[in-house]
């Protein structure tokens, strides 16, 4: 019975964080306006209602498949986070190698995706990508092991208990932080859009329309609200909160990342994939060590 | 219900929600794509042939440093769990390890294994 | 009809429009971004309406063609000023707002009311698919089968960037490709997404005339500072605004756009403010040092921006006497390189407002010999003809990144990229 109710939750849980992502979204380019909240509800049903794009000889496979995988990998993401004590959907000892299996693959899927379209600037987004994900995970499985370190165990449910005596913000802002990038590269939007920018004619996405790419942006709005959710699970404290019962703490914690995502999609600039690349290497992952050193020296202390 | 049964469920509902979202055919989703609707977008430009090729893979450096990190990983995961039992043994053991990688992306660096050609 | 009744409720939100852009439109192109009503799509997949703003030239027209049947059924195609190229498509002049037209354009497609258009070219594949396999994996031994369908094995010349033979893939892109100034069409080899080679096919289309024109005939007659300077910021601003689009820095693009256009109308603007919030952004941070350096007599015969940026105080407004009396001294910067060249632009347009305000409509300028316009001294001629130099851009794409080098073309106005093209144009070049 929680099952279904947290299930439920769940799907709920990313249905409402996708629509307020993308009125966020909206707000954030062109300012609060009449009908914005239903902006992205009319923009869905434009889109259904334009014909679907094919390219020459596409990869057939994943050209399809990309996308529904996308949002799967999306859902997967999100079964792990504890909506209230004890409401887990999939509550697994390591819940932070399921997340982990879930970053590596979004990688695998975003460059079937791009690749699969047999269309240069698609292909030129989809290799750089995989080139710039992969370190970002690694800093953030970093950081998800330093706040698995208070915890004593890599399940979510348990990361967010040893929070009851305070966030994981206050005593890992860092962490926090580093984490954060997690969420702009996962999504690739601002400083990490790397697939389905402006430079390459929106990248894995330029060759697709219709119900396609409906599709495609709902899964990427689907992955920040999974993010959102589990950056809210090992930071926030979850479902932890005075007054209001749990789920709702999740979802007003979710919406307050969300909120942060968008601004940072817009405040910072991309660079080029070698400065990025160094940047990541060079400054992103010893930073991760060096907090993975503090933490352990703060829960030892 | 056991976890990975709830894991693949919701995954599964999500997968299928995609689909039939993807497959959703009002009349122009339904109509197929003519040749010249085919070809790639390149701002009106012509390709001289297909877009696949022999790539020059830029993430290649960084898949094999990934693959030395990600089994660094693998032995942080137990490691994590049992972190606060070993105490400070277990800091001065991974802080090591670590030292040693940091070296490693130093000489990386210096080798000039970031840059993008 | 539900179906129907959905989608006039739909089509209430932005118009996705797909600009081609002709001469002279350029800036009007830029300043209908402002508007929130309207999205101007990255790739006509993304788009419903075609919109061609401004003169296309002849050589132009197969590229249209190609473009307007990559946008996916229902699509319109409106013509905003200039022929039209397009059989059926709606039309206005380039001197009234194209707005209401678009919408009546979306609302119409989607309401079932309006035909979607028709392709104009042939149904036939352009690039047939010649290999063996379902993924043209077959051809007999390594030397075998076509150049369709799989690339040859070698590429045609020997380029070991980094020891290894890898294949070329050759494409011309533009004249309608977003990320490059319009009109501009390059053969571009790629190796990987490394710039192998690139060769000019089409000059870009030369400033806007309407934009040109005060500068022009503040020759003979006096022109007022204040409205020169405008146009100047107004330059300035949607070049910036170009480039922080590539970087992925939409709402800050958004905001010199809009800043562009209340430039124009005279009101007061704080760009002082907008371009500190540039530099917070790390938009500099984004060019590596070195970036699309100009060679130093290049950059002298060029002069303007590009010869300010490689810091040499060259203007001809600190040789007229009502400049001397505003204060003016000319910005310079150092290096000659593509962050060099964004800073001159943040600085001119900043440094122009300051100008317009303090010499409001009274003080007026005739330039002697020469008028500094926003793209450099003004040619005699009234066409930018390619430089003594013979310096061609394109030598400087090679062997950068994508993306670095669309940084290296829109950190130059399209005068100079007009002027840094081969003295002989070759036999493929088009009509400018």
């Amino acid at each position: 019975m929680t099952a279904a109710f947290t299930l439920v939750g769940l799907l709920l849980l990313l249905a409402l964080g996708v629509w307020s992502a993308a009125v966020c979204d909206r707000v954030a380019l062109v300012g609060a306006g009449r009908g914005v909240i239903a902006h992205p509800l009319r923009q869905a049903v434009l889109l259904l209602a334009q014909q679907q794009n094919e390219t020459e000889r596409p990869d057939w496979l994943n050209w399809k498949l990309a996308p529904p995988l996308y949002l799967a990998l999306a859902a997967a993401g999100l079964s792990v986070v504890p909506l209230a004590p004890g409401a887990v959907l999939a509550d697994v000892d390591a819940g932070i190698v399921l997340w982990g299996a879930v970053e590596a693959l979004t990688v695998v899927v975003v460059f079937l995706h791009g690749w699969s379209a047999n269309s240069q600037l698609a292909l030129i987004a989809a290799y750089r990508y995989v080139a710039i994900g992969l370190p970002v995970m690694l800093v953030s499985m970093f950081v998800l092991i330093a706040a698995a370190l208070p915890a004593e165990s890599l399940a979510i449910s348990a990361i967010v208990e040893s929070q009851r005596a305070g966030w994981n913000i206050l005593g890992q802002p860092l962490g926090f932080v580093l984490f954060l990038l997690l969420g702009l590269s996962l999504s690739f939007r601002g400083p990490f859009n790397y697939a389905d920018s402006s430079d390459v004619a929106g990248g894995t996405a330029t060759e697709i329309s219709g119900a396609h790419r409906l599709t495609w942006e709902i899964a990427r709005l689907a992955i920040l609200v999974a993010f959102a959710a589990m950056a809210a699970a090992v930071f926030l404290g979850g479902y932890l909160g005075p007054l209001l019962p749990g789920p709702l703490w999740v979802f007003l914690k979710t919406l307050a990342v969300l909120a942060l995502m968008v601004a940072a999609t817009h405040a910072f600039v991309r660079l080029p994939p070698a400065r990025m690349l160094t940047l990541l290497w060079v400054a992103g992952l010893p930073l991760a060590f060096v907090h993975l050193a503090i933490v352990g020296l703060e829960v030892l202390g | 219900m056991p976890p990975l049964v709830g894991l693949l469920l919701m995954t599964l509902v999500a997968f299928g929600a995609g689909l039939v979202l993807q497959r959703f055919a009002w009349p122009f989703s339904a109509r197929t794509a003519s040749e010249p609707q085919k070809v790639p977008f390149l701002g009106g430009g012509e390709p001289q042939t297909h877009a696949w090729q022999r790539y020059h893979v830029r993430y290649y450096p960084m898949t094999l440093l990934f693959v030395a990190f990600e089994m660094e990983m693998m032995f942080m995961y137990p490691w994590a769990v049992v972190y606060v039992a070993e105490g400070v043994m277990a800091l001065a053991e991974m802080g090591m390890f670590l030292a040693i990688l940091a070296i490693g992306i130093v000489y990386g660096w210096r080798e000039g294994a970031f840059r993008w050609q | 009809m539900a179906v129907s009744r959905l989608a006039s409720w739909a089509v209430t939100a932005p118009v996705a429009a797909f600009p081609a852009v002709g001469a002279d439109a350029a800036d009007r192109v830029c300043d209908l971004a402002t508007d929130p009503s309207l999205t101007l799509a990255r790739s006509p997949r993304h788009a419903s309406v075609l919109l061609v703003a401004g003169q296309l030239r002849d050589a132009d027209a197969s590229a249209l063609c190609r473009l307007h049947d990559q946008l996916p059924h229902p699509r319109a195609t409106l013509v905003w000023g200039g022929g039209s190229p397009v059989p059926g498509s709606a039309s206005v002049a380039l001197e009234d707002d194209p707005r209401p037209a678009l919408c009546d354009l979306a609302r119409g497609l989607f309401r079932g009311e309006r035909d979607s258009e028709p392709d104009l070219l042939a149904n036939e594949p352009p690039n047939p698919w010649r290999g063996l396999g379902d993924f043209g994996q077959g051809g007999q031994g390594m030397m075998g089968g076509t150049p369709y369908g799989r690339m040859m094995p070698m590429p045609p010349q020997a380029d070991l960037r980094d020891g290894l033979m890898l294949d070329a893939y050759t494409a011309t892109v533009g004249p309608f490709l977003p990320t490059l100034p319009p009109g501009l069409v390059l053969e571009v080899t790629w190796q990987g997404d490394i710039i192998q080679s690139a060769r000019l096919v089409r000059v870009p289309f030369e400033p806007p005339r309407d934009a040109a024109a005060p500068f022009h005939r503040a020759l003979s007659e006096p022109g007022s500072i204040s409205v020169l300077e405008r146009i100047r910021a107004a330059n300035h601003l949607r070049c910036l605004a170009h480039v922080l689009e590539l970087l992925e820095l939409h709402r800050l693009a958004r905001r010199c756009r809009r800043t562009a256009v209340q430039a124009i109308t005279g009101e007061t603007i704080d760009v002082a403010r907008l371009m500190r919030a540039v530099r917070r952004s790390g938009a500099l941070a984004a060019a590596p040092p070195g970036l699309g350096r100009l060679p130093e007599e290049v950059a002298a015969e060029i002069g303007g921006v590009a010869r300010r940026a490689g810091g040499k105080p060259v203007d001809v407004r600190a040789r007229q006497r009502e400049y001397a009396d505003l204060g003016f001294e000319p910005i310079t910067h150092a290096g000659g390189d593509v962050r060099a060249r964004l800073l001159q632009w943040m600085e001119e347009a900043e440094q122009a407002v300051k100008l317009a305000e303090h010499a409001r409509l009274r003080e007026r300028v005739r330039f002697a010999h020469a008028v500094e316009s926003p793209w450099g001294p003004l040619p005699a001629t009234g066409h930018y003809e390619p430089s003594e130099t013979g310096f061609d851009f394109t030598d400087l794409l090679v062997g950068c990144e994508w993306l670095e080098a669309m940084l290296v073309v829109a950190s130059f106005d399209v005068a100079a990229l007009a002027r840094m093209t081969p003295r002989s144009p070759d036999p493929g070049l088009g009509e400018p």
